[in-house]
């Protein structure tokens, strides 16, 4: 364990920093769903996609938008996260993110990978991909129950393939969602992943939103959460580059051990999203809420956007609820991650207390 | 996996971690037991009755005293074949007996046996001849079945925090009572961590220090060692802390290339 007298003064300067950030936020993640459609039925999807209705931006509107945020922000020091849905599915993606490449914005993406194979890896290459995120959620047989997908794990370990032998990214990651069925199998995934040439591993747990609210008895039970937490430490003290997500504040016994940063829900701070339909947002996790939308790409301009509005997003949420108001830990937390606090009831889905510390 | 700088700088500050957390004398007060004192006797006799008592003084022994007071005999019993009527050629044996002192010898050697033996050779796993048998469980803490390095932070763990009731989280400390002297302390941990390295196996350290399975082991805290600004082994910063600067992280925790993360810093490192 690190020594916990310097993780607390480093988390209170990040308080200090945090504070900063709700006066003068500085967009850095700017997420874009390109579709909800995907050909994968994942049961934890946030986003509930699938086979459904996708209202989409065209690739001009997509063009006049990037224009407007390069013109007022500049595309220095910001990515483009791209995401869906599965990205690929959308027709023009190639001619939207070549238009994104061609204005300088730097992107990466997020992926099931089931769609690549060597051309579309070369494809990728040619409009700037830099990085790139591709769920595995198991085992072969655990993978395709869990995303509803037969034959999507095989197809997916082939479009990480592909990825690696056209070469040319920067940062190539499989991201694995920890259910309380495939929790046991993280022994034999790391022998998998290790073998292969791969950046990264990103292990994060399953959370309550979405579909995945559906299938209670894939939550992680505290027993659960102590073994993923240690299993990601473990691989770090051994020096193997496996990272916990962004999401949650895990106290002072992991904070900073399971992952390279300390807690901050960035949303509206570091991150804003676009939805498929051009709603403009904080993160695309956080529940999809009328009072979330702060404008539209297609009526408004996002700059004007982000700096006058998101209010909602910079604010501590601990205020909202009395037992976290009163919490030892909330000048850390400040009600923990957006995307998974209550907005009916005003309390966090996830708290670490009493799991964790 | 590609380890790069970052995951092995990673690796070198949990490791430096663990060194602070340890008491700089933490090897200057362990001290391997003598195999003939109080201690043993104390935890053989627990087990005499299935293995024997064991020596009450310290035991001598010259080749001498084997002559005088062992027997050694070896026999070939010979076998019966599967088919046919069984061997009565007894006068074909080429018995020889000798007998000096009190030690017999029997050799029994023939040709027709070579060709009707079969010859197993089976290795029985070697228990010590007194004292309890090997117990694989010894330093399975987290009793999951593995001694591996997830006992060495459950041992840890519960060194740095023995307020818990770690029972309760279901960590067995008695199973890491390694020196067997009713405390989990700093020594266990270091004879822990040895054997999942690998540098000592549970057999030897078994030999060593013998079993005992106190359902009450008390658990030795660690008090945090005083900061001490010249001590090379307590963990600090090098550079001041900038959380700006730290979480420079953009697509799902990967760290942006150079170029990106000049776009966002300065020279200095401090935010644009």
């Amino acid at each position: 364990m690190l020594n916990v007298d310097m993780k607390r003064s480093h988390l209170e300067q990040m308080r200090e920093y945090r504070k900063r950030l709700m006066v003068k936020p500085q967009l850095r993640n700017l997420f874009l769903e390109l579709t909800l459609r995907c050909n994968e039925r994942c049961m934890h999807c946030g986003s509930h996609c699938g086979e459904v209705f996708s209202e989409e931006l065209t690739v001009e509107q997509y063009r006049t938008f990037l224009q407007q945020v390069k013109e007022d922000m500049g595309t220095g020091g910001k990515m483009l996260d791209i995401t869906g849905g599965e990205p690929l599915l959308r027709k023009e993606f190639f001619d939207i993110m070549g238009a994104a490449h061609e204005l300088g914005f730097s992107w990466g993406m997020t992926s099931n990978a089931t769609l690549i194979d060597d051309s579309v890896a070369k494809d990728l290459k040619k409009v700037g991909i830099g990085t790139i995120s591709v769920s595995i959620d198991g085992l072969e047989q655990t993978h395709d129950e869990f995303r509803r997908t037969p034959g999507g794990y095989k197809k997916a370990m082939e479009g990480i393939e592909s990825l690696l032998r056209c070469g040319g990214l920067e940062h190539v990651q499989v991201t694995t969602v920890v259910t309380h069925k495939n929790i046991g199998e993280l022994d034999e995934l790391f022998r998998i992943f290790n073998d292969m040439d791969i950046d990264s591993w990103r292990v994060i747990n399953m959370e309550p939103m979405g579909r995945a609210k559906e299938h209670p008895e894939l939550i992680l039970t505290p027993d659960d959460y102590r073994t993923m937490f240690e299993f990601i430490r473990n691989k770090r003290m051994q020096g193997e580059p496996v990272s916990y997500g962004c999401s949650h504040y895990l106290g002072m016994e992991y904070e900073r051990e399971v992952r390279d940063w300390y807690y901050l829900c960035t949303a509206g701070l570091y991150t804003a999203s676009i939805c498929a339909n051009g709603d403009i947002i904080a993160c695309l996790d956080i529940e999809r809420r009328p009072e979330f939308i702060q404008g539209n790409v297609l009526r408004d301009r996002f700059s004007e956007v982000w700096n006058n509005k998101f209010s909602i997003f910079r604010r501590d949420l601990s205020d909202d609820n009395e037992v976290c108001s009163k919490c030892d830990q909330k000048d850390f937390c400040h009600g923990d991650a957006y995307h998974s606090w209550d907005f009916d009831n005003n309390r966090p889905q996830v708290c670490f207390k009493d799991i964790l510390f | 996996m590609k380890k790069t700088l970052r995951t092995v700088v990673t690796a070198a500050m949990f490791a430096a971690a663990n060194l602070s957390a340890l008491p700089a004398n933490a090897d200057e007060g362990f001290e391997a037991p003598d195999l003939r004192n109080n201690v043993e006797r104390e935890i053989y006799s627990e087990f005499y009755g299935a293995y024997g008592m064991p020596p009450t003084e310290n035991v001598t022994t010259t080749a001498a005293d084997f002559e005088q007071t062992f027997t050694t005999m070896t026999t070939t019993v010979r076998p019966q074949p599967v088919y046919g009527p069984p061997p009565t050629t007894s006068e074909q044996l080429d018995t020889t007996t000798s007998t000096s002192q009190q030690i017999e010898t029997t050799t029994t050697t023939s040709q027709e046996l070579e060709e009707l033996f079969t010859t197993t050779t089976a290795e029985p796993v070697p228990q010590p001849a007194y004292g309890p048998p090997i117990v694989l469980c010894f330093g399975d803490v987290n009793v999951d079945g593995d001694v591996d390095s997830f006992d060495v932070l459950a041992v840890r763990k519960m060194l740095l925090n023995n307020e818990i009731d770690y029972r309760k989280l279901r960590y067995e400390p008695y199973y890491g009572d390694m020196n067997g002297d009713g405390k989990l302390g700093i020594s266990d941990l270091i004879l822990i961590q040895k054997l999942v390295l690998g540098k000592v196996t549970q057999r030897e350290l078994q030999k060593e220090f013998g079993i005992s399975y106190n359902m009450n082991v008390e658990i030795e805290g660690i008090a945090q060692p005083p900061a001490d600004p010249d001590d090379p082994n307590v963990t600090k910063p090098i550079d001041e802390y900038d959380p700006g600067k730290d979480i420079v992280v953009t697509l799902y925790g990967i760290r942006p290339t150079d170029d990106i993360t000049k776009d966002m810093l300065d020279p200095n490192g401090q935010e644009k």
